[in-house]
């Protein structure tokens, strides 16, 4: 899956779907972004793959806690992990840090769930 | 082109409380306390050196911008800030024998049409306004503002001359050979419009009461194609991130997703405007410093100046 500057691969790993993303989120992809995962979120629990994302604007942070919010209706759980210093900075100066739940590794987010 | 910023404050009037002058002032004195201030040139300097917050105000008046360009005259939106423009403008020997103006609003939700009323050059004949408008019925909108049952003038009868022109289908209003003004949509509730003012090749962006929500990749291509290398984007930044979450469709953006844009659109210098009514002053620095972290985060290299809005701001573009 592509959404513009932004690969998305998805794989099983026990209860969640794990989603590794590549790339950037920015805001014009805001509308795609949401609508992907949105559906997602409705049918399990996601853990998303940080690692290799480079830049996100303050628009994909507000798609994350609208995700979120989808999730938490459906008694689902949205896990982050592998944030690089400058998108973690980016939800901090949100200040909307405290809705996520936000990991360093895979293995943390895995036990989060 | 000369932009003066008269009302900056969205949604509807904001005056300064006594308690929060009486703030004000505790706080200068506090901070005046042995400072040297024998004399006007101390007193000066010490003044200019202190934040805005503290040394004045950053307005209550709702949206109101003056663009002088040559011997044009544009008023974008007439909120409460028109009252003290018309009073100045009333005062200019430039004005003695009368004038024209070229209003283009935003759309006209209360905080954007409210100051019409109290422009004083529409009690004098010598005066014309022109209203352009892509809504067909601004006429009948501005009109019912000034019903009696709301305001003792109708709009019928006030002495100035009046004109609206509908642009909904010319994209482009060329006001002088130098002079041009395009327009374009935005997402907000009953619908508002952006203005880009180009002069002698230079321009700038007036986008307020924007929310960019649920905007596409098309939508984002034409704005940044519009705008592209603004010398000025004023922008709707009316809510700080944490709180736009929970205004999400209310037809605003945060001071955040202003940065967004303004680096999407190349724009030179972005003025964050339509401050939240419940927004202190010190809280607007605040979400400046916010942010200015937030572009040196997401794009160090930038050069883009950010400007939270006061009344008395002036650009010379």
């Amino acid at each position: 899956m592509e959404l513009r500057g932004l690969n998305i691969d998805v794989s099983d790993k026990g209860k969640a779907k794990i989603f590794r993303l590549s790339g950037e989120i920015r805001t014009d992809i805001y509308s795609d972004f949401l609508e992907f995962f949105r559906t997602k979120a409705e049918a399990s629990n996601i853990i998303l793959d940080f690692q290799n994302v480079k830049y996100m604007s303050s628009a994909g942070v507000g798609a994350l806690f609208n995700i979120n919010k989808v999730a938490n209706e459906n008694n689902k759980k949205l896990v982050i992990f592998g944030l690089n210093p400058s998108v973690k900075k980016i939800i901090e100066l949100t200040k909307l840090s405290n809705a996520f739940v936000i990991t360093d590794t895979e293995e943390e987010a895995l036990k989060k769930l | 082109m000369i932009v003066k910023f008269w009302g900056v404050r969205g949604s509807t009037p904001t005056p300064l409380s006594p308690a929060e002058f009486q703030v004000k002032i505790k706080k200068l004195l506090t901070l005046s306390n042995k400072v040297d201030l024998s004399n006007d040139e101390k007193v000066d300097n010490f003044l200019n050196n202190l934040p805005l917050s503290i040394r004045s105000i950053y307005g209550g008046n709702t949206p109101c911008v003056s663009v002088e360009a040559d011997d044009t005259f544009i008023i974008l939106d007439m909120g409460s800030g028109a009252r003290p423009l018309g009073n100045e403008l009333m005062q200019k020997p430039h004005y003695q024998n009368g004038g024209t103006f070229h209003v283009f609003l935003s759309h006209t939700h209360w905080d954007h049409i409210q100051g019409l009323p109290f422009f004083s050059p529409i009690y004098n004949p010598k005066f014309k306004l022109i209203f352009y408008s892509p809504f067909a019925d601004i006429k009948q909108r501005l009109a019912f503002q000034q019903q009696e049952a709301f305001f003792p003038a109708k709009l019928e009868d006030i002495p100035c001359e009046k004109e609206f022109r509908i642009i909904k289908d010319q994209k482009i209003i060329n006001i002088d050979d130098n002079l041009k003004v395009e327009w374009k949509r935005m997402v907000h509730p009953g619908d508002s419009f952006s203005y880009k003012i180009t002069h002698n090749n230079k321009s700038m962006v007036y986008a307020t009461d924007a929310e960019f929500y649920k905007i596409d990749e098309a939508f984002m291509e034409e704005v940044s194609h519009l705008w592209k290398g603004a010398e000025l984007l004023i922008f709707d930044a009316q809510y700080t991130p944490e709180e736009y979450i929970n205004k999400i469709s209310w037809g605003h953006s945060s001071t955040i997703m202003s940065v967004d844009i303004a680096l999407q659109s190349e724009s030179k210098r972005l003025v964050l405007f339509h401050h939240e009514p419940a927004y202190s002053d010190e809280l607007i620095e605040n979400t400046l410093s916010r942010a200015e972290e937030y572009l040196a985060t997401i794009a160090p290299d930038s050069s883009l100046k950010i400007i939270p809005a006061y009344e008395g701001l002036v650009f010379e573009i």
